[in-house]
């Protein structure tokens, strides 16, 4: 993974100095509450229900186990031991205290992490596949790009105080988009043109929340080297004709729709002209020192261990199911990539308390070479295992409560903290996911019917991005009363759309009774093989409709 | 008042900033709205006084590019310091069409913006209060390090 040289490590200690002061000076009373407010959200900290949080940064999703070992520390120092994984690949913690957030972010600093602009309305953590770097399929390792996005977004002069949040997000896998990036300001697609050149495909105007829409091509090709200049533009474009009368209206996905794409095409174009080969322009230099950091380890000369497997396999079904689940395949020969469950029953999906991070960061130096990744699906993941040593690491992981083999499937529930913790809420998304995790506990069950993804959000906000889940709920505020809308069919990959809501929204206990009839009619329509997502795309979602809106007699 | 920062300094202010419909002062150096301004250009472009213009939030860098020439300062209004524009606003003024002469910030901004705004090509800071011209004074650069290229520098990845 990267690691901070002298300037990089400057950054972060001035910003640790800088927001010292800027609290200090807010303690005096010497800045206003609303003004404050831009400070502390570009350093993550929000003031929620009962606490204010903290959301530090995971750069694109890389973790190593010292810095696991740090946040566990600081979780027990500053917060109550526990923290929360996000669905954009950083973490919270719940109950900081305002004047420990200095302290905290210094510790973070010298582990080389920061909560720079994870908040507030500016350049937000990129974030890319969690499997990066060891996909069989990649086009290109996408994580020296996002440390360069990373670099040059880091206290951009410029793009500070935008119209509205901003988030970009890389994809390198030509077959599959597990980053999301059409339902990012700006999604980048790592592509080669015909001579073989690395480039990105643009796609800009994607996002969730109050209006849902999927990013649009603004260029097929970009060449690498023109990388940062573009996003300039992109940005420039955006900052001067973004609105900035009202909140819900200022994301860049209204400016390109009211443009229209063509338009505003024109305009990040004709903007881009002025900054094409300018300053920004990256140096083949710079580009060779950052990928320097993400050159394969050095790997072990393996088969693929299958035989070992097969047995360990018949002799042990459990991990046989955990295999198929939570294990994914490796460039390598003889390597796997492993997921560690965040989504044991009972507890909320994401949390991880401080003992479960120094147990997570053990197995990363027993197994993986001392390195982590956090998933937007919110769990963690190992992604240099030896195959002979999977059996190994399942039993450890058992012990942790990390072997839940659910990985993809329905109780694999991608969850926003909800009205438990957050001001914005609507409505309680946690209780809802357990309620559904404990409903569908059977195992054989859960595989027969495959992957699907299910999305819960506590409000329009969409941090449980409810849109795009197969199945998606959303929690909406009815007199007082928390109540669920359902949708049905999104997808967050290389098919991107938005879910069809399924009609009136239930009560809260309601809901795991209207996700089992919708899983009934899914299992009584689809064909051998037939994954959900494909069969609510066969048959629409009135059969699902007729199902969960009939009438009982 | 001693709000003024200007290249790095505190300084006394020798501008009088005119207001949309306010009376022009009879000497001095003023701060005319843009749209006064460009209602008799030729005549403030011939008088011995010196002349800047504002630009309120919706006026562009490009709404003032035929009268750079003749105007030794351009104010920048920050409506609302949430409010980004003037910052690529500034850094068009400077690196598009070259403007040199004295760029300022006025409105309604934070002394924490002032780095950033240097950065941009701002060089002098009328701060809403001498409290707040203090504090500015003291951020003026928290931070040694610039990954991005800007008025002040070239990209870090440039040097490293």
């Amino acid at each position: 993974m990267y690691l901070y040289d002298s300037f990089d490590q400057k950054v972060v200690d001035e910003r640790v100095a800088q927001f010292r002061e800027q609290t200090e000076r807010y303690l005096d009373g010497k800045i206003a509450d609303d003004e404050f407010l831009p400070l502390r959200l570009q350093n993550g900290l929000y003031i929620q229900r009962h606490a204010p949080m903290l959301r530090i940064a995971i750069p694109y999703g890389l973790l190593s186990s010292r810095q696991l070992y740090r946040l566990a520390d600081l979780t027990e120092q500053y917060d109550k031991g526990y923290a929360h994984f996000t669905t954009r690949q950083n973490i919270q913690f719940n109950w900081p205290a305002l004047e420990d957030v200095p302290d905290i972010l210094a510790g973070l600093a010298e582990v080389q992490m920061h909560a720079i602009q994870t908040s507030g309305n500016c350049i937000r953590n990129t974030t890319t596949d969690q499997f990066a770097g060891v996909l069989r399929d990649e086009i290109a390792d996408p994580r020296p790009w996002c440390e360069l996005i990373r670099q040059w977004s880091t206290l951009h002069p410029e793009f500070a105080f935008l119209p509205r949040k901003f988030k970009i997000a890389v994809n390198a896998s030509p077959d599959s988009d597990r980053a999301a990036v059409r339902f990012h300001d700006i999604g980048l697609e790592l592509v080669r043109n015909e001579t073989g050149d690395i480039g990105f495909r643009v796609f800009v105007g994607g996002g969730l929340g109050r209006t849902p829409l999927v990013g649009q091509n603004v260029r097929d090709y970009l060449p690498a080297r023109h990388l940062l200049t573009y996003l300039d533009a992109i940005l420039r474009v955006y900052n001067l004709n973004g609105r900035r009368d009202n909140k819900f209206k200022a994301r860049i996905k209204i400016l390109v729709k009211a443009l229209g794409v063509d338009a505003f095409r024109d305009r990040v174009e004709a903007e881009w002209a002025h900054l094409k080969d300018g300053p920004g322009t990256l140096t083949e230099a710079e580009i060779e020192r950052v990928g320097k950091h993400f050159v394969d380890p050095d790997y072990a000369e393996l088969s693929d261990a299958d035989a070992v497997l097969a047995e360990q396999k018949d002799a042990h079904p459990g991990f046989g199911r955990w295999l198929e689940r939570n294990v994914t395949g490796h460039k390598k020969p003889g390597y796997a990539a492993v997921t560690l469950s965040l989504k044991k029953v009972g507890y909320a999906p994401g949390d991880c308390t401080s003992g479960q991070m120094r147990a997570a960061a053990q197995l990363a130096d027993a197994f993986s070479l001392g390195g982590l990744r956090v998933s937007h699906e919110q769990n963690l993941i190992l992604a240099d295992v030896r195959q002979d040593q999977l059996f190994d690491l399942w039993e450890a992981a058992k012990q942790h409560g990390f072997a839940t083999p659910t990985i993809g499937t329905l109780t694999d529930v991608i969850c926003c903290p909800g009205g438990d913790y957050c001001a914005l809420a609507n409505a309680k998304s946690i209780p809802i996911a357990e309620a559904i995790q404990a409903q569908f506990d059977d195992l054989d069950y859960l595989f027969d019917l495959g992957d699907i993804d299910l999305n819960i959000s506590g409000c329009m906000n969409a941090c449980g991005h409810h849109h795009i889940g197969n199945i998606g709920i959303l929690g909406v505020d009815k007199k007082g009363e928390e109540f669920y809308q359902v949708s049905l069919g999104g997808d967050s990959g290389l098919n991107a759309r938005v879910g069809k809501i399924l009609g009136p929204s239930f009560k809260a206990d309601e809901v795991p009774a209207v996700v089992d009839k919708v899983i009934q009619v899914y299992v009584d329509h689809r064909r051998p093989d037939e994954a959900f997502i494909d069969t609510v795309d066969r048959i629409g979602i009135e059969p699902f409709k007729e199902r969960v809106y009939a009438k009982s007699h | 008042m001693q709000n003024l920062i200007k290249d790095g300094q505190r300084q006394d202010d020798p501008w009088t900033l005119v207001e949309d419909d306010a009376p022009l002062p009879a000497q001095g150096p003023i701060i005319l709205p843009l749209a006064l301004y460009l209602a008799q250009k030729a005549e403030w472009d011939a008088s011995d006084r010196d002349i800047g213009v504002w630009l309120n939030d919706e006026q562009m860098a490009e709404d003032v590019t035929g009268s750079l020439d003749n105007l030794a300062l351009i104010a920048l209004r920050f409506p609302k310091f949430a409010d980004g524009r003037g910052f690529s606003k500034a850094r068009l003024l400077r690196e598009r069409y070259g403007y040199s002469g004295e760029l300022r910030a006025i409105g309604d901004f934070l002394p924490d913006q002032v780095f950033y705004m240097g950065r941009c090509g701002i060089n002098a800071f009328a701060c809403r209060t001498d409290d707040e011209a203090s504090i500015a004074l003291a951020l003026l650069t928290p931070f040694s390090v610039r990954y991005q290229s800007g008025t002040d520098s070239t990209a870090l990845f440039e040097h490293r």
